[in-house]
């Protein structure tokens, strides 16, 4: 499903360029729960925008779901991003003058789905992370925890075969942590393809698998 | 679909920044309006320039008289010799000479008694005497021309018909009164003021006035000379062929009054000038070749030539002026819209993130910016207008009257409207380019840091 070959990033040039993907090769199964860890500052959000397409490889090669993501013109990435990938941000990324609908909604502007569906589409998927008091609420009124699945509500709601999660669980309390980590794990069980950053040991003993890049290399597959 | 998701983002950043876009769009209407204003007060005074000046005087007409320094010591010399020459010419069709007395003479009106208001029974007033031939009245009022045909000066009992300028007409009817003439108003003319008052009480002063009896003293003058003779007149009606300030009678009225006056039998005829109409306005550059050996020449060709002259370099300045604001304006739009992409950089990339195109980010603000010029542009129109009607409000109550002044000094052909929108919204979009540009390249990867 993930597939990166040999893929190196480095950021800058010359005497100030900094290496933050050396090489790096690993594979990911459809349908797989993969972990990734490391410290702070070893790679791990520029391997997933890597995958993503956000941020173009130095060297190396990424195929992901079919797609050569190194070569595909920005229109076919555009729409491998929406369809294919689900996104929860470090810090979310949400609109706070948006309410939680409109946040959700965001993805599905850019396919053709009428506003009916769209918006029955997205209340959906809020109602499944337990948010459906909330779903006209601004979200800048909502706790760390509601923004948090907004975020995911925001990601699931094109129905993508892989979720990429950046420390979904980094900033809120345990009991709200754990409800996210049994909402992936329901996702794992209906066959999306995930991959998980955390740097926290707990969060990563419920990952089936997880892999550790230090400096930008894979330490431990 | 897509694009209609596209316009409502665009519209939801719009509602977001209210302020700021009205500010911008205001910006744009200012340039909109000042086209549109400009553009139309320069059409509108063109107008008024062809319609008092040239089409009076169209490209076939040529007008003969000798030098300026040549008419101070001998007024009327081109003479019946010229006229009979030209009238023989192939590619001539008309030739119109002109007469003026060559002394001075005042024209007075009994006023009936009927008005008690007139304080002044009869008024005598100097004003220009042309005499004219009968086909210089033209086409249009054939029976006046049948009239100053039919005139038979040895007749005694037959009144000197007149015709006056339908527009000098007009505007008297109106109440105008030429304040601009200083010397009229000088003396306490009660003939103008008295005309003034019964336009404005009447509505229509034609069949009044014609009813008046007029009278022409040969001799009169305001310095006090007493006539030598006295013309019983009719005025007989009104054309715009004839010259636009004082009375035009039969050429014929003319040659008697000069008898009259220089108590001289067979005076030779001699003109004060003569306009001359070619068949065709091919025709013109030649006869101005000739004639203008001997004679000062001013042709119609010439005339509107260099009206048309003056027109197309003040059209260009004003267009100059005009695209200046809107470009000033614009700048206004890529400032305002280079601060929205500052600060919404996390929104684009957001977008960007869940599969936005860079060009539907592109679109989103190129929308925007279009928008505003659209805004603009409806407001700038509407904004005209106003500005045009205090223009001419203003230019009523200030401006004193004169004959022929224009009911309103703007013409807007309803394309001029059209054409500034369209500039409004280029000018807007290409404004907004580079901003949109700047948005659809936020490093997204940066931004979500
Ligand atoms: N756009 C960039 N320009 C320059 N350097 C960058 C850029 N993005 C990331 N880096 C550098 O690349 C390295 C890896 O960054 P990355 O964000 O992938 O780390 P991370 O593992 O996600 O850390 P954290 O756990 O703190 O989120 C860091 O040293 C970072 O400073
Ligand atoms: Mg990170």
């Amino acid at each position: 499903m993930i597939k990166l070959d040999n893929v190196t990033k480095i950021f800058g040039r010359g005497k100030d360029s900094l290496t933050a993907l050396d090489h790096v090769s690993m594979n990911v199964e459809e349908g797989s729960y993969l972990g990734l860890s490391g410290r702070s500052g070893s790679g791990k959000t520029t391997l997933l925008n890597v995958i993503s397409g956000l941020e173009r490889a130095t060297a190396g090669n990424i195929n992901v779901d079919g797609i050569n993501v190194q070569s595909a013109t920005d229109g076919r990435l555009a729409a491998f991003r929406n369809k294919t990938i689900g996104f929860v941000f470090q810090s979310f990324h949400l609109n706070d003058w948006e309410t939680a609908l409109e946040n959700t909604v965001l993805p599905l502007l850019l396919t053709r789905t009428s506003r009916s569906e769209r918006e029955k589409l997205a209340a959906d998927v809020l109602n499944r992370l337990g948010l459906s008091d909330k779903i006209d609420s601004r979200v800048g009124t909502l706790s760390t925890g509601q923004c948090q699945r907004v975020a995911l509500a925001r990601a699931l709601v094109t129905k993508p075969k892989i979720l990429l999660a950046d420390e979904p669980t980094a900033n809120i309390d345990s009991e709200a942590e754990n409800e996210a980590l049994n909402i992936i794990d329901e996702l794992h069980a209906g066959g999306m393809t995930i991959v998980l950053v955390s740097h926290d040991p707990k969060v990563l003993e419920r990952v089936p698998r997880t892999i550790t890049i230090e400096k930008g290399r894979i330490v431990k597959y | 679909m897509r694009i209609t998701n596209l316009t409502g983002i665009s519209f939801k950043s719009i509602s977001r920044h209210l302020g700021q876009t009205l500010v911008l769009a205001g910006g744009i209407s200012v340039g909109v309006a000042s086209l549109i204003f400009l553009f139309s007060l320069l059409t509108g005074v063109e107008d008024t320039v062809r319609k008092r000046i040239i089409e009076p005087f169209p490209e076939t007409h040529i007008r003969v008289e000798r030098s300026l320094d040549e008419r101070k010591s001998k007024l009327f010399n081109i003479d019946e010799k010229l006229i009979r020459r030209m009238r023989k010419r192939p590619e001539v069709l008309a030739v119109h000479p002109r007469m003026k007395p060559d002394f001075p003479c005042e024209i007075a009106v009994r006023i009936p008694p009927k008005f008690y208001w007139v304080k002044y029974p009869e008024q005598s007033l100097p004003i220009n005497i042309y005499g004219i031939e009968p086909a210089e009245l033209g086409n249009a009022s054939d029976s006046l021309r049948r009239i100053f045909e039919n005139y038979n000066p040895d007749n005694k009992r037959l009144r000197v018909p007149f015709v006056i300028n339908e527009e000098f007409y007009l505007t008297l009817e109106k109440g105008v009164i030429p304040e601009h003439f200083p010397f009229l108003m000088k003396k306490d003319f009660g003939f103008f003021s008295t005309i003034k008052k019964l336009a404005l009480k009447k509505g229509s002063l034609r069949e009044e006035f014609m009813s008046w009896p007029f009278r022409a003293d040969l001799g009169a003058s305001m310095e006090g000379a007493e006539a030598k003779a006295k013309i019983e007149m009719k005025l007989v009606g009104f054309s715009r062929k004839v010259p636009v300030i004082g009375v035009s009678v039969p050429a014929k009225a003319l040659y008697k009054w000069y008898e009259y006056y220089h108590k001289r039998k067979n005076r030779p005829v001699a003109y004060y000038n003569a306009v001359i109409v070619a068949k065709d306005p091919t025709e013109v550059g030649t006869l101005v070749k000739e004639l203008s050996a001997a004679y000062h020449i001013t042709s119609g060709k010439e005339v509107a030539e260099k009206v048309t002259m003056f027109f197309r370099v003040v059209q260009m300045g004003v267009t100059l002026v005009g695209l200046i604001i809107l470009i000033l304006s614009g700048v206004g739009i890529f400032l305002g819209l280079t601060i929205n992409v500052m600060v919404q950089a996390s929104r684009i990339a957001i977008l960007r993130a869940v599969g936005a195109r860079r060009w539907d980010i592109g679109f989103v603000y190129v929308f925007e910016a279009a928008f505003i010029g659209l805004i603009g542009g409806i407001a700038g129109v509407f904004l005209s207008y106003l500005a045009m009607w205090i223009a001419d409000s203003f230019a009523v109550a200030r401006l004193p009257d004169f004959p022929l002044k224009p009911e309103t000094f703007f013409i807007t052909p309803w394309w001029y409207l059209v054409c500034a929108i369209v500039f409004g919204i280029a000018i807007a979009i290409a404004a907004g380019l580079p901003p949109a540009l700047r948005a659809a390249r936020v490093n997204v990867a940066r931004v979500l840091r």
